[in-house]
């Protein structure tokens, strides 16, 4: 089937299968492979997207259903071309990458976290990272990475 | 030539004008669980896409009831105001339901037609004597949750609960291998009324004690009609067992399950009546 | 210093948090066609025909391939270098299958989902053969487990017995003899790219392997014994490893994927699902283990008796190795006088086991630092006093291959620890009673720092000026996600003046790089870091005769800092004397070293836990959490921090829930995904303190020492301890699963 997607603000049209899933759409007909496949059961949340910007698993949204809202994935983050955002200078500079793959899951179950709540605490960010598998970090650099982002924006709004 | 071809109906008179064309129907509002890898996912008919229905979203309060629309997300529930002072046990079910990603795509309608024996949103469903709107070719009526049985072509499109002033309290707690993003292993459903201090109207729906969720009267028996106390708690404890023990008499994890409701209970029982599980109160069967 | 001991950020970060980083499922070539396998679902079987025409039959297939199409050459996926002697026992695609997920066939086909489809099309006859599925029955069972197929197939594969000392003398002589049987999991690694490997003709006829791996010469030694091809048509490349943890130290997929270039003449990509990564990878060996400790009444371990019978699956690898290297761990924590032990390894048709971060060490100590608990509760010793009497002190030679510990700080990793931790005042605390239990616990650990002496520990390290000012490093290296690259880069910046961000490391290239023996054994920091080091020194040196030449100064005036070369006349960057000495037609400084290792120190930790026991659910939560390492000292605090951090979620994993549940009457893995597979999210995880030793080892590159794998290995002893404080329980059966714990009340 065909249908039109929009991908960190630019349209694109799309023709895939009616249960192809959004990860395989984005990465295979898109060519964005920031998002990785981890599991392709929505258990290690590497494939996280956001959706009208609350964070869901690319791989258990069928392709077609993402008509008409807004797809925003890692690479659509940045402050500009070649830029990164301000979650994503976090993660690196506090340590909270280390392999990398389920890196761009968790960068946007963060910005969607920081979306709907600017101001998490400790047991909030866990809360909302609970469907984000790492096995590199022990999460404890990642919840401090959001904390370090959150608090920073928080600065500069006020 | 067998095809799955793709309806994106946008009212409710659309999806029953689908209803008697003829092809296998197959229902997709979050895809969570159809898309799960592994799981064979439909190759013909047609795949019908609940999200555009307007009139299947939403929870509001009509008359003596709350209408959920039943391709309303997990997500919604969780965070719906209404739902958080009418019926507490299905907002904390809602809120420990998967993982974010899982809640803002997840229904309420498919957590339901799915009926996975751990389906968490069951118990608290269940125990607000739920009823269904139920929509196939042969039109629209009203089942109780407890009579409900999926069948394929057969629409659920609204959860109906009793909506009683004053709110009963409700609670909702569950077990499984981790705290979140977890399969349970066990889940518990309790409302109740005090009055004088005095429990009154409790009812008790566990999950995954069976392939189905259970009502346990032997512990509504047990603690209904009396205040809260040590040996009230004791007996009730007794009674959370002893269900266990006939739900799954012969399952190995029989020896576990038994005392394990034991703790769910009481972690009910201290939320719905503003205590903490480590108040002296629950010491006891300890 | 500049650049070492500085928490400098991963110089590829930028790459993996945008997104960029291309990962081996992320990339395409012109032409490239997919396989997807056929895997046994029977525990041990004859292969009797495979009726491929549905497949076939599907439009995009391109052929499938099963042990009537292979080569049936015999291969060891643990090999780490061509020649190296192991035990023989797989192949691509093998007559019998011997464990429930076994190789039966490759479909290929134009997309993954072709592929997959018609691989689910395939339909195989099998005739059933006696399964082996526990340790037990196979160590009841000696010999052949194969037909006719010896010395493969063969158990047990290893026996290793040490004896050290007078340990029947020291038993009679004991004022307290306990004895404790520990059982520990089979876990799998669960990093979170899965295995995947692409292949591809190049020119001249020979095959290029892209492969997420810890040596592509270990890659190109296993293809070439699988596949027959010989070494010198296989060029193996290292893609980004989205994790490893030991789980992609043997190459799978890489027979096959250079199988099918070859014959196709097309470049092939295989990517496993989540559920094929569990059951048809490598798994950690479960261990059973008895160990009996004598005690002097003072606290002094006066002999061990150890017997450990490990699991190995259904193929050698490097199961041989097992027993040895748990001994190995073993021997060198404690100053014990006398010492017996007795490994066995031994074949099960269940999935391989593998390298596993720690390798055996995990599983000995948590047989020894949980029966050491519990000896120490009969003496009514607290548990790090008993420790702190009986950790080994520096210099300290082990009795097995009687090398020295080097300059190891167990004790200062204890005892301060135990400070931080505020240990004595929570121990004194009075036992709960209620139904939340507090308790705390501690492990003490050490682990190795590199082969010495098993192999030879050599490593060359090429270095060069480029026009520009970097300086481009050539070895063989394999970061796995731990930030290797960056602390080799931090190191060899250091030396030369620069910033870790203008090393450029080339990714291990069986053409490009001279031979190492790849990520693994926790070598990387102690043994290519010096190498590194070494080689980095003598470029300095290259580089200062070259702008001493350029300023008109004398080389050993000449220093190398901030990106310059100064002296008291002047100064110039590296670019512009790169720049000069190409105007005058020179070669560009460079230096190459081999460094060969001569010692294998230990390095040494001291975790503690706190947790909370829900006697009611069987549910632990751990609440507080400090681990104490000796790592000599920190190149990258940071990643250091990072490393332990890790470690420490996979053995709390390890401890409470991890295990991929090998059904003992019908093979079948009943945790073959991640919803059934329980690994610790982030709710599960305490906030996590971590200590640093830095007492300096004279032997590493700065004083640095090994910590990525040790990071793991006292985790589970830890949090088990602690649960049996909580409790006054004697649990000893890993995971401590929420039935265990109810069972134990």
């Amino acid at each position: 089937m065909k249908f039109n997607l929009t991908v960190n603000g630019r349209t694109a049209v799309v023709e895939a299968e009616p249960l192809e899933p959004l990860s395989t759409v984005l990465r295979d007909r898109l060519g964005l492979r920031g998002l990785k496949e981890g599991c392709c059961e929505g258990e290690c949340g590497a494939c996280t997207v956001l959706l009208d910007g609350a964070p869901v698993h690319a791989c258990l949204t069928p392709g077609f259903q993402a008509e008409g809202r807004d797809i925003t994935t890692i690479e659509g983050l940045g402050d500009g071309p070649g830029l990164l955002s301000g979650i994503q200078r976090a993660f690196v500079e506090v340590g909270a990458v280390q392999c990398g793959y389920c890196t761009p899951g968790m960068v946007m179950a963060a910005e969607g976290l920081l979306r709907a709540n600017p101001d998490p605490d400790d047991a909030e960010i866990r809360h909302a990272l609970a469907g984000n598998i790492c096995r590199c970090t022990g999460y404890d650099s990642i919840v401090r990475a959001i904390a370090t982002e959150a608090a920073s924006r928080n600065r500069v709004s006020a | 030539m067998n095809m799955l071809t793709v309806a994106r109906p946008r009212s409710l008179d659309a999806i029953s004008a689908l209803m008697s064309d003829g092809r296998p129907l197959h229902f997709i509002a979050g895809g969570t669980d159809m898309l799960i890898a592994g799981r064979l996912r439909p190759k013909d008919g047609i795949l019908v896409d609940l999200g555009q229905v307007a009139e299947l979203s939403g929870i509001s309060v009509v008359g003596q009831h709350i209408r959920i629309g039943a391709a309303t997300t997990v997500a919604r529930l969780a965070e719906d105001p209404v739902l958080a002072a009418r019926l507490p046990a299905l907002s904390q079910a809602a809120a420990e339901c998967g993982a974010v990603q899982i809640r803002n795509r997840a229904t309420i309608g498919g957590n339901i037609a799915e009926a996975a024996p751990a389906a968490d949103l069951l118990p608290p469903l269940w125990v607000a004597d739920a009823r269904l709107e139920i929509r196939d070719h042969d039109g629209s009526r009203l089942v109780a949750i407890a009579d409900y049985i999926a069948s394929p072509g057969r629409l659920i499109t609204a959860i109906l609960l009793p909506d009683p002033d004053p709110a009963p309290k409700s609670g909702f707690a569950k077990l499984g291998s981790r705290r979140e993003l977890t399969i349970s292993k066990l889940n518990l459903a309790m409302l109740m009324r005090q009055e004088g201090g005095r429990i009154v109207d409790l009812r008790i729906v566990a999950g995954a004690i069976g392939p189905r969720p259970q009502r346990l009267k032997l512990a509504e028996a047990a603690l209904g009609g009396r205040f809260l106390s040590p040996k009230a708690l004791q007996l009730f404890a007794k009674a959370l067992s002893d269900e266990v023990d006939t739900a799954i008499p012969t399952r190995s994890s029989r020896v576990w399950k038994r005392r394990a409701i034991v703790g769910l209970g009481y972690d009910v029982i201290a939320a719905m009546t503003g205590h903490s599980p480590r108040h002296p109160l629950f010491a006891g069967a300890a | 210093m500049g650049q070492v001991h500085q928490r400098v950020p991963l110089i590829d970060g930028a790459e993996k948090v945008g997104g960029k980083l291309q990962y081996l499922a992320d990339m395409t070539m012109p032409g490239m066609v997919h396989g997807a396998l056929v895997l046994s679902p029977r525990p041990h079987a004859r292969v009797v025909s495979l009726n491929a025409a549905a497949a076939l039959a599907l439009p995009g297939v391109i052929g499938v391939w099963w042990h009537e199409t292979v080569p049936q050459l015999r291969y060891n996926s643990s090999i780490w270098y061509v020649g190296q002697v192991a035990l023989n026992d797989e192949a691509m695609f093998a007559p019998v299958v011997r464990h429930v997920g076994d190789r039966v066939a490759v479909v290929v086909a134009r997309t993954a989902a072709i592929a997959c489809a018609a691989a689910r099309a395939i339909t195989v006859e099998y005739a059933d053969l006696p399964a082996i599925l526990t340790a037990d029955a196979a160590a009841a069972n000696p010999g052949s487990v194969g037909e006719g197929e010896a010395p493969a197939f063969c158990n047990p594969i290893d026996h290793v017995k040490f004896v050290h000392g007078n340990p029947d003398a020291a038993f009679a002589a004991a004022d307290l003899v306990v004895e404790t049987l520990v059982s520990t999991p089979r876990s799998h690694h669960c990093a979170v790219e899965p295995h995947a490997c692409l292949a591809y003709p190049e020119k001249g006829g020979r095959i290029a392997i892209v492969s997420p791996c810890q040596s592509v010469f270990a890659v190109q030694a296993v293809v070439a014994q699988a596949t027959g091809i010989a070494e010198a048509d296989l060029h193996v490349m290292k893609s980004p490893i989205g994790g490893s943890f030991g789980g992609k130290a043997e190459p799978v997929l890489d027979p096959i994927c250079a199988f099918l270039a070859a014959t196709l003449g097309l470049p092939v990509r295989i990517v496993l699902s989540r559920r094929e990564t569990f059951v048809a990878t490598r798994t950690r060996s479960a261990m059973q283990g008895r160990m009996r400790i004598a005690m002097s009444r003072s606290g002094r371990i006066m002999a061990r008796d150890t017997v450990a019978l490990v699991d190995v699956g259904a193929y050698s690898t490097g199961g041989n190795y097992l027993p040895g290297s748990m001994l190995q761990r073993l021997v060198r924590l404690y100053d014990v006088p006398a010492e017996r032990y007795d490994g066995r390894a031994v074949y099960t048709n269940t999935v391989p086991s593998g390298a596993f971060r720690g390798y055996g060490s995990p599983q000995i100590h948590a047989l020894a630092e949980i029966s050491l608990d519990l000896a120490a509760r009969e003496l009514g010793i607290d548990p790090v006093t008993i420790r702190a009497r009986n950790l080994v002190a520096p210099d300290a030679i082990e009795p097995w291959q009687g090398l020295s510990i080097g300059n190891g700080r167990g004790l200062d990793c204890l005892s301060r620890g135990a400070a931080m931790f505020d240990w004595q005042a929570r121990w004194a605390r009075r036992r709960d009673t209620g139904r939340f239990r507090r308790g705390i616990g501690v492990a003490a650990a050490t682990h190795i720092n590199g082969c010495y002496p098993g192999e030879e520990e050599a490593t060359s390290v090429r270095m060069r000026l480029l026009p520009g000012g970097m300086v481009e490093l050539v070895s063989a290296l394999h970061d796995l996600g731990c930030g290797s690259d960056t602390t080799l880069a931090q190191i060899a910046a250091e030396v030369l003046g620069l910033k870790a961000h203008q090393i450029g490391i080339t990714p291990a290239d069986s053409d490009l790089c001279p031979y190492d023996l790849g990520t693994r054994a926790s070598r990387m920091t102690y043994i290519v870091g010096e190498a590194v080091r070494r080689t980095a020194l003598a470029l300095a040196g290259e580089i200062r005769v070259r702008a001493a030449l350029a300023l008109n100064e004398d080389p050993g005036r000449v220093r190398l800092e901030h990106g310059l070369a100064r002296s008291e006349e002047g100064e110039m960057s590296l670019a512009a004397l790169a720049d000069w000495m190409i105007g005058r037609g020179q070669t560009l400084p460079a230096a190459s070293e081999t460094y060969r290792a001569s010692g294998n120190p230990s390095s040494f930790a001291a975790h503690f836990a706190e947790v909370e026991v829900d006697t009611f659910t069987g549910r632990v939560a751990v609440t507080d959490y400090l681990a104490a390492h000796d790592v000599g000292l920190a190149i990258n605090p940071m990643l250091v921090e990072g490393q332990i951090h890790g470690g420490i979620q996979i053995g709390i994993g390890y401890a409470l829930y991890e295990d991929v549940a090998i059904d003992p009457e019908t093979g079948q893995m009943r945790a073959d995904s991640f919803a059934r597979y329980t690994l610790a999210n982030a709710l599960e995880m305490p906030p996590l303190k971590v200590l640093l030793v830095e007492e300096g080892e004279p032997s590493g590159p700065f004083g640095a020492k090994a910590v990525g794998e040790i990071a793991t290995v006292p985790v589970a002893p830890a949090i088990v301890n602690a649960v049996n404080h909580a409790l006054n329980t004697r649990l000893s059966d890993l995971p401590l699963l929420p039935e265990r714990i109810l069972a134990a009340l």
